[in-house]
């Protein structure tokens, strides 16, 4: 069914008979079961089994309400959530008991949330981020009405460290708050944030904030032998990382991680309006902290290291692939993303990838197989003969 | 009814580009005020005058160009080291805070910024480091 084909829209005042309710959602299934087949381009795992979890889909679960605190609402899985916090808090290099965080929406809510907490530390900062970071974060600095600064890219798709220490040099009398990235949508790259936290060193800059987008590297880097800095260790204060990514939901959902102390100074301010929850979001589903905790636990770390080795080696395959047929592919180390020349428009109608300009990615998966990328591969050097 | 208002729109030095943009907005139902162009190179802008500017906007932007209102001060530079940071300096010295600087396009060594603060009047003047679109 084409965008805009309203030919099976049904007056949803009016009451369907079962048949009629049925071929419609029939119709869905077969749209989603045959677009999956094709989707290359977006970091999402089509893998996974929750069957187990199905019962709890017959319960009103709600985690309305920080995670950490008791809730009036029983019906809630707060203490799986803690503990897949505590895993994630393992993962990201800080003490469990030194981390707060919660499972969001996903990584736009995650960083949504970081940047929130920069801004109740920092009223008057300025923000820093590269013209390759997710546009969600564009929403979020207008969200939260703060002053930024996009600051240029390199050809690698890290950001540009002499354009942000000069920018930085310029606003050095206000908080300089960083959304660095941890695996860039597009390029798949990671900026340096060592080398970030010396530049905020070197300016003698006081009050700072860095906030990592880790959408999908957050859950890859943990697991690689050499992995780029990353985590707490690095000097990061807060981090997003997407869970339906890597794991794979039915449902988008992520987390959250920040340092304890920066949550307990920005509570207070929100117990003066008699409001006991530091997340965004109110009302929050209690599925896809289950989902998170399910699949950690099913794969361990054991079998999380081997998913990603796989991923990272079709990675290696496909680039491999494509220069082979004189296609010039790359990617960053430990990275799932392979950038290409963007391909003509009938591979476009037959593969979902993301184009970028004159370039588009292909992001390995745990779904996507040699085949695909084979196949993937000929279209576009047929493509590029024809 | 909206005040007059500027829109700017970033294009590609080509055939067609102007009927392109005027086609969008007269099936969008627009009135154009007036209409000028300025190209430099194989890039370029065109700068339009509406009451319409919110509708305006979405329509080009939902049709792929790249547009931004009056609001933001847009600005072209060497894309070379230092050259934002030396407009970030012009707006400083003259007092003038940068509310949020984007970047807009990078090409043929020139970038093009759009840049909002809290007093346009004097950011127009302060600013010697680039050239305003």
């Amino acid at each position: 069914m084409e965008r805009g084909d309203e030919s099976h829209m049904v007056d949803m005042g009016a009451s369907l008979t079962d048949s009629e309710v049925q071929g419609r959602l029939d119709r869905l299934l077969s749209t989603i079961r045959s677009a999956g087949a094709r989707q290359v381009g977006y970091p999402a795992s089509q893998r996974f089994d929750y069957s187990p979890l199905l019962p709890f889909m017959d319960y009103a679960l709600n985690n309305v309400g920080d995670p950490f605190h008791d809730s009036n609402y029983w019906a809630n899985t707060h203490e799986f959530e803690r503990e897949v916090i505590a895993h994630f808090a393992r993962l990201l290099r800080i003490p469990p008991e030194d981390a707060w965080g919660y499972v969001t929406s996903g990584g736009t809510e995650g960083n949504m949330y970081g940047l929130y907490l920069a801004r109740e530390l920092f009223p008057t900062a300025m923000f820093y981020f590269s013209e390759d970071t997710h546009y969600s974060v564009l929403k979020n600095v207008r969200v939260l009405n703060a002053r930024y600064i996009m600051i240029k890219r390199q050809e690698n798709g890290e950001i540009d460290y002499n354009d942000l220490q000069d920018m930085i040099r310029v606003n050095r009398d206000v908080p300089a708050v960083i959304m660095a990235n941890v695996g860039t949508t597009m390029r798949g790259a990671v900026d340096d944030i060592p080398r970030i936290r010396d530049i905020l060193e070197d300016l003698a800059v006081t009050s700072s904030y860095i906030h990592a987008d880790a959408a999908l590297s957050g859950m890859i880097l943990p697991f690689v032998p050499e992995p780029q800095p990353f985590g707490f260790d690095a000097g990061i204060d807060s981090i997003s990382v997407s869970g339906h990514k890597l794991i794979g939901s039915p449902l988008p959902c992520g987390v959250v991680l920040t340092r304890r102390p920066y949550v307990e100074r920005v509570g207070r301010a929100v117990e003066y309006v008699g409001v006991h929850d530091t997340t965004l979001s109110g009302s929050r589903n209690g599925i896809t902290p289950l989902m998170l905790w399910y699949a950690l636990v099913r794969h361990g770390d054991e079998g999380i290291r081997e998913l990603v080795t796989n991923m990272l080696d079709m990675a290696e395959y496909t680039v491999g692939q494509f220069n082979r047929r004189g296609i010039r592919a790359w990617r960053h180390p430990n990275s799932v993303t392979v950038v290409f020349p963007k391909p003509p428009a009938e591979v476009f109608q037959k593969w979902q990838i993301a184009p970028e300009g004159d370039e588009a990615h292909i992001i390995t998966m745990p779904h996507v197989t040699r085949e695909m990328i084979d196949e993937l591969v000929t279209d576009c050097a047929a493509g590029d003969q024809g | 009814m909206e005040q007059l208002k500027r829109i700017v729109v970033l294009v590609d030095n080509e055939v067609g580009v102007i009927a392109g943009i005027t086609k969008v907005l007269a099936d969008g139902g627009i009135n154009l005020e007036a209409l000028s162009t300025e190209m430099n190179g194989d890039q370029g802008s065109v700068a339009l005058t509406t009451n319409e500017v919110d509708h305006a906007l979405a329509l080009l932007n939902q049709a792929g160009y790249k547009a931004v209102s009056d609001d933001a001060v847009v600005l072209r530079l060497r894309d070379e080291p230092g050259a934002l940071a030396a407009v970030a300096d012009d707006l400083r010295k003259a007092g003038v805070n940068i509310q949020s600087l984007h970047i807009l396009g990078r090409r043929e060594g020139y970038a093009t910024v759009a840049l909002t603060t809290d007093d346009r009047e004097r950011t127009q003047a302060a600013i010697r480091s680039a050239t305003i679109i």
